[in-house]
């Protein structure tokens, strides 16, 4: 579970999140929408402890991640938005390196590591350099080392970022599984029908402030739209945007 | 502790993979020794002059109290071959003495006794040779001619109008000593360089990269990630350092270093005590790379576009 209390971070005059609280529980699929630079990002960063928030708090199954890092980071499974993979490693040494930075070893590490690569289908890649793979292949390196240490709370910065059909349909079937699981996975996206498909709430962002949460139809319900894009740009304010240009 | 070896056998993997990092680390141990070698390789060539002297003698058993003059004079006398003078052609002989059937008589009689010297004297290398037979010849006979004064109540002094004093003001030793005053510079310079690449690949390119985030994620100390990656930099300098001097212990035996006079007394117990002494330049050589301690919590500029 995953709490978020008045969340403020500001660079220079710039606030890039403002006062932003929200919950996501175990069990569910929370989706961050909002638009390009509206303050996913940094509120994910706020969330995994590596931005420290100007005012405001967040609790990781009721740890504080800013007090308690080290004990946060076991239960936390995070896919940054910059995958940030080492181009001479395989596949299989990055999930060896981070479960050994997990305090994982053994046979225990090596049945886990089989596991996760069977489970995303990346039988063929593991043992090559990740130098040279494709954006589908990096993303599901950059997810089975999140997912190493079998992490409570995921989190995922616009994990279909640069995924094909095919990579976004496996993606999307991982989700659910990990949700079945019991799993809390916290999910940024600008994407609609990834909403749709597969959140079961959404906490809408707009600006650096939460301008909506709730499940999609209680988003539409409010606004009075029918489709979310709908929804979505109503709750924005892009229509007046585009107006003053 | 595990996560800490973890961290280093990372580092390792990953930087020995690295084919700048290997060549930044093996440049200087492979390059500065070879140029050493080619420094020292001219200037013991240079001073051959040292090396024994051999004295090729055809005929010798007919003049032995020149042959044991010789042995004395500390030349190795050999028997020439019978087809000497192709060997001359050649270039496999420098000279040869010839002791013609006439010597023993016209010694014996003290008329002056005739030797050939059959050489090339066009070409250059035998010059040396030339020259110090000639010299050493010219020893043994002013010998005997003062001998044979003494034994007329003449005081061989009489004979020698002049006494050419020779000093020797060649700076060929201390030439050599300054350059091997240069080994230990090397040395350190190598201990400094060796894992730059590693140093700054471990942090400045892992936030490049965009990994640092991701790593930083995992529950892992950060005086426990810094020590492991500084531990990868001390290991390639060290590895650096070793190969270093290993390469030259290899390339000054490979030179002859009694040519210019010189010794190299390199055995395994200087090797440990300039190891020793190494160590700790290894291990403090890291400073001007890593920022300490890093700060706890990376500011959010530090994202990669």
């Amino acid at each position: 579970m995953i709490e978020a209390h008045g969340l403020r971070k500001t660079f220079g005059k710039i606030t890039a999140v403002d006062e932003v609280s929200f919950l996501a529980r175990d069990g569910e699929v929370t989706g961050l929408l909002g638009p390009n630079g509206a303050g996913k990002t940094t509120s994910m960063r706020l969330i995994y402890g590596l931005a420290r928030p100007d005012s405001g708090r967040v609790l990781i199954e009721g740890q504080e991640c800013t007090t308690n890092p080290v004990e946060v980071a076991r239960r936390l499974g995070v896919v940054p938005d910059t995958r940030g993979l080492y181009p001479r490693l395989t596949c299989r040494e990055h999930l060896r390196y981070f479960g050994e930075l997990q305090n994982l070893s053994g046979l225990e590490l090596e049945r886990r590591i089989d596991e996760l690569i069977e489970s995303l289908g990346m039988e063929q890649i593991a043992d090559r350099r990740v130098q040279g793979f494709s954006q589908g292949e990096r993303v599901k390196v950059a997810l089975a080392r999140a997912l190493v240490h079998g992490p409570q709370n995921i989190l995922m910065d616009e994990p279909s970022n640069g995924l094909d059909v095919m990579g976004t349909r496996a993606l999307r079937a991982l989700v659910l599984r990990l949700k079945e699981e019991g799993k809390c996975i916290l999910f940024s996206t600008h994407i609609m029908q990834e909403v749709t498909a597969i959140c079961d709430r959404v906490i809408v962002i707009g600006k650096g402030r939460v301008v909506a949460s709730g499940t999609t139809e209680e988003i539409m319900h409010m606004t009075g739209q029918t489709t979310l894009e709908d929804a979505f740009v109503d709750l924005i304010g892009l229509s007046e945007e585009l107006v003053g240009i | 502790m595990k996560q800490l070896f973890a961290i280093l056998r990372k580092e390792l993997k990953d930087s020995l993979r690295d084919r700048r990092t290997v060549f930044a680390a093996l440049l200087v141990p492979v390059l500065i020794p070879l140029m050493l070698g080619i420094g020292f390789g001219t200037m013991a060539h240079d001073g051959k002059k040292g090396r024994p002297l051999i004295i090729t003698l055809s005929g010798g058993t007919r003049a032995p109290s020149l042959v044991s003059f010789l042995k004395k004079e500390g030349a190795t006398v050999q028997p020439a071959p019978a087809n000497f003078e192709a060997l001359l052609w050649e270039g496999k002989l420098d000279a040869v003495v010839v002791v013609p059937e006439t010597y023993g008589e016209e010694f014996s009689s003290t008329r002056p006794a005739k030797l050939r010297l059959v050489a090339d004297f066009s070409r250059s290398s035998a010059e040396e040779t030339i020259l110090r037979v000639t010299r050493v010849i010219g020893r043994y006979s002013s010998q005997v001619s003062a001998m044979r004064l003494l034994a007329r109540g003449v005081s061989p002094e009489v004979a020698q109008a002049i006494d050419l004093q020779e000093t020797d003001l060649s700076t060929q030793k201390s030439r050599s000593a300054t350059l091997l005053g240069i080994i230990p510079m090397i040395l350190m310079t190598v201990i400094l360089i060796a894992g730059v690449y590693v140093a700054v690949d471990s942090t400045a390119g892992e936030r490049e990269r965009g990994s640092l985030e991701p790593l930083l994620l995992n529950p892992v100390p950060r005086q426990t990630l810094v020590s492991g990656k500084w531990l990868a930099v001390v290991v390639f300098n060290i590895g650096g350092f070793g190969l270093t001097l290993a390469s030259m212990l290899v390339v000054l035996n490979l030179i002859p270093l009694q040519n210019i006079g010189m010794s190299l007394g390199i055995g395994a117990r200087e090797v440990v005590i300039m190891l020793l002494i190494a160590l700790p330049f290894a291990l403090s050589s890291v400073h001007s790379n890593f920022s300490w301690p890093p700060s706890p919590v990376p500011s959010a500029k530090a994202r990669p576009i």
